[in-house]
């Protein structure tokens, strides 16, 4: 069956996980390390030729990303077996078969095109921020939205990508103890991708407290009430309209468009007739909410962070003329 | 001595009695249904004195019908949400299950120009009476209060777009069925569209809003519905299409044939304009209810992007959008009475022959009223009345509570 080669189809997930640890060989255990830390390295992950290996290297994987514990790497490990997945569907013959074993009803209108029912579409497309996969664009055939096949691939990739995340949240309580030693190399390798993720974007001219928040943000994350006071205030202090304001809330699980725009009205003065401005840095830490970077010495607001950078980089560049 | 100030609060007093009495007699004699699932909503009610009661729940209908009974309340709502603990004041402790998707279609959103006729504004500070399109009164207060007025216009244009919105969107393309949908008259100007279909219950407020851009046409671009240059042939949708792209075809077809010479001129330039001339006598211009597109040599898809924009919009759907998209949004209970008019929020079975005016009647009898100012002609039922100015007179209650309700007259002997 060409199918084995997705990992996370259930029945093959339900087989697969009745095997006791105990009988697990090392090199599965292995394939499950490093499957884990190419998807914190890469974004994607490699299916081990042999399907049985793909399968448990897969459901171990999982056991080792839940007992981590961490959101960034829930993140980036689901996304990165999504991604992989659909590097093979967009391609796939049986993407039916797929489907269906995933719980997501697809029919096949005519050849290369398919139908969703319009609520299964809603659900599974609201995280892709694209014109074309608004419902408005789309084509609605009596509560269904036609799709092509690469379209289909990539409303399953969302689903997978979901499945996927939701399992790895599920709290592990004890550690395999075996697994132990590579929970803290992971560890390490996770670090090491954090910070140079940050330090990409360091490059910017956003300061890494407010970044942080915009991430926590856009990731569906809770953010406290100090949280969307700072972004808030920091980005009308940018000049950002109220609207692009609002926008970034929306991708909040409670968002509420009139409480935030009552909200982001009165932090923008248009209500209370007074303007706020950021918290200071001192007060960022007070709050826990500062995450320091080379680009933040000397400033006392994040709001300077921006000017205090170009100045900087124009003083470089000057430099490196004068030196070339 | 008493003076003007406690005259008309002593007025506006007997007329709160007096409505609060005629409610309650309503509700003492209606049993009403209530939402499905009773014990799993929120209530809220307005009571004439203006407070507001919210996160109340009944355990059942007789429970609500004797609160209804015993109040008597101006507004009444419930939550088209089903919560585990709707009586919990804080939202988070609600325990949010599901919601009913709801479309709210009210003539104060459709911008109708009888507005400007009957609406006005009311001064807060002075009491005068300024036309609806004042910024502020003659006395030079900015408070103003709108006061809204119904007449056939408004109520047959809500019911337009609502059977717009039910035939086009919901039936045809989002594949509805008819036993799902259930429409109640607002009870004031405008109806509410409910869908009580499992699957789109559990959708959240950024699908529901996806749902509401479908109908209203915000972020349309024709480019995804087909409108292309192929062979250097500019082809596009046909009015057969389904969806969004039969119904681009349609409008633009529609737009050209039947617009004003300077909207079209002015779009399409005036060389432009003299060939739309000779292709609407020829008829050739319904080749693109066909799928060609190509009338105008040398007509970018930008250009014909500014056409659908400019002219589509008119096709779309009218409906407000916080209230489909606000999953925990409270909304009129079904049969009650509207408190600025004393209409029922009544279930309309068959929209063409619905009239507001006659059949979301609640009371019978007549009342005597004393009319304040002007007052410009009314229907009720299948009467006219009015226009009064500074007058005693005897009503159909229906009528004079009406007139009561939104503040035009008081009651007599004062």
């Amino acid at each position: 069956m060409t199918l084995f080669k997705y990992p996370f189809l259930p029945k093959l997930v339900e087989k697969y996980s009745e095997i006791p640890i105990s009988e697990l060989s090392a090199r599965e255990i292995n394939l499950a390390k490093e499957r884990v830390i190419e998807s914190i390295r890469r974004g994607l992950v490699s299916y081990p030729s042999d399907y049985e290996e793909n399968v448990v290297s897969y459901i171990l994987a999982m056991i080792i990303v839940a007992s981590i514990g961490d959101q960034y790497l829930r993140r980036r490990y689901s996304l990165a077996e999504a991604k992989t997945a659909y590097r093979y569907l967009k391609d796939e013959e049986d993407i039916l078969e797929v489907a269906r074993e995933i719980g997501v009803d697809v029919k096949e209108r005519n050849r290369g095109s398919f139908t969703i029912p319009l609520w299964e579409y809603l659900k599974l497309s609201k995280t892709i921020r694209d014109e074309r996969w608004k419902l408005v664009n789309r084509t609605l055939i009596n509560g269904n939205v036609l799709l092509s096949r690469r379209e289909v691939a990539r409303l399953l990739m969302e689903k997978i990508r979901s499945e996927i995340e939701e399992k790895v949240s599920i709290k592990v309580e004890n550690i395999p103890s075996f697994l132990e030693n590579w929970v803290s190399e992971i560890k390490l390798e996770l670090e090491k991708r954090k910070k140079s993720e940050f330090k990409g974007r360091i490059g910017g001219r956003i300061p890494p407290c407010m970044i942080r928040i915009m991430e926590r943000i856009k990731s569906g994350e809770n953010v406290s009430h100090q949280e969307r006071f700072a972004i808030t205030s920091y980005l009308i202090g940018r000049g950002k309209s109220i609207e692009e304001v609002i926008s970034l809330f929306s991708s909040s699980p409670d968002f509420d468009e009139k409480k935030t725009r009552y909200q982001v009205l009165h932090i923008s003065g248009e209500i209370s007739g007074k303007r706020y401005s950021p918290p200071s840095c001192d007060k960022m830490r007070t709050f826990g909410l500062c995450y320091m970077d080379e680009g933040c010495k000397g400033i006392r607001n994040p709001l300077q962070y921006r000017g205090v950078k170009i100045d900087r980089e124009r003083r470089s560049k000057k430099q490196s003329k004068r030196e070339g | 001595m008493i003076g003007r100030e406690e005259v008309k609060n002593s007025q506006r007093e007997r007329v709160k009695s007096f409505l609060r009495a005629i409610f309650k007699s309503y509700y003492s004699n209606t049993s009403i249904d209530g939402p499905m699932e009773i014990e799993r909503r929120e209530f809220a009610f307005l009571t004439f004195d203006e407070i507001m009661k919210r996160h109340i729940s009944f355990r059942d209908r007789d429970e609500m019908n004797s609160f209804l009974g015993r109040e008597g309340p101006m507004h009444s709502y419930y939550s088209t949400a089903y919560y585990l603990y709707p009586w919990e004041s804080e939202m988070e402790r609600k325990g949010w299950l599901k919601a009913e998707v709801v479309f709210d279609i009210d003539a104060d959103h459709l911008e109708l120009e009888c507005k400007y006729h009957h609406d006005s504004k009311t001064c807060k500070e002075c009491g005068r009476e300024n036309p609806y399109s004042a910024e502020r009164c003659t006395c030079g207060s900015k408070s103003l209060v709108e006061k809204v007025r119904i007449c056939d216009n408004c109520l047959n244009k809500a019911k337009e777009e609502t059977i717009k919105l039910i035939e086009e969107f919901l039936l045809n393309d989002f594949g509805i069925e008819k036993r799902e949908i259930e429409v109640y008259f607002s009870g004031r100007r405008g109806y509410h569209v409910h869908v009580v279909k499992e699957e789109l219950m559990s959708l959240g407020s950024e699908e529901r809003r996806e749902i509401v851009d479908y109908i209203t046409a915000r972020g349309l671009n024709p480019k995804y519905h087909g409108l292309r240059v192929e062979n250097n042939v500019l082809v596009g949708p046909k009015a057969s299409d389904p969806g969004w792209s039969g119904r681009i075809s349609r409008l633009v077809w529609k737009f050209l044939k039947n617009s004003k010479e300077e909207d079209l001129k002015k779009i399409l330039g005036k060389k432009r304009f003299e060939i739309l001339l000779k292709l609407r006598e020829s008829g050739r211009i319904d080749r693109i209810l066909d799928g060609f597109w190509d009338l105008f040599t040398g007509l970018s898809i930008d250009k014909w992007c500014e056409i659908v924009r400019t002219g589509g919009i008119k096709l779309a759907g009218k409906t407000d959008e916080p209230v489909t998209t606000d999953v925990k949004r409270l909304i009129r209970l079904p049969e009650s009475l509207h408190g600025g008019t004393g209409f029922r929020v009544v279930r309309v079975e068959d929209l063409d022959k619905f009239d507001p005016l006659k059949d979301a009647l609640a009371f019978q009898g007549e009342t005597e009223v004393y009319v304040k100012g002007r007052v410009s002609e009314f229907r009720i039922g299948e009467e006219i009345f009015g226009p009064y100015e500074d007058v005693e007179v005897e009503l159909p209650t229906s009528a004079a509570v009406f007139l009561l309700a939104r503040g035009d007259a008081v009651l007599p002997r004062f």
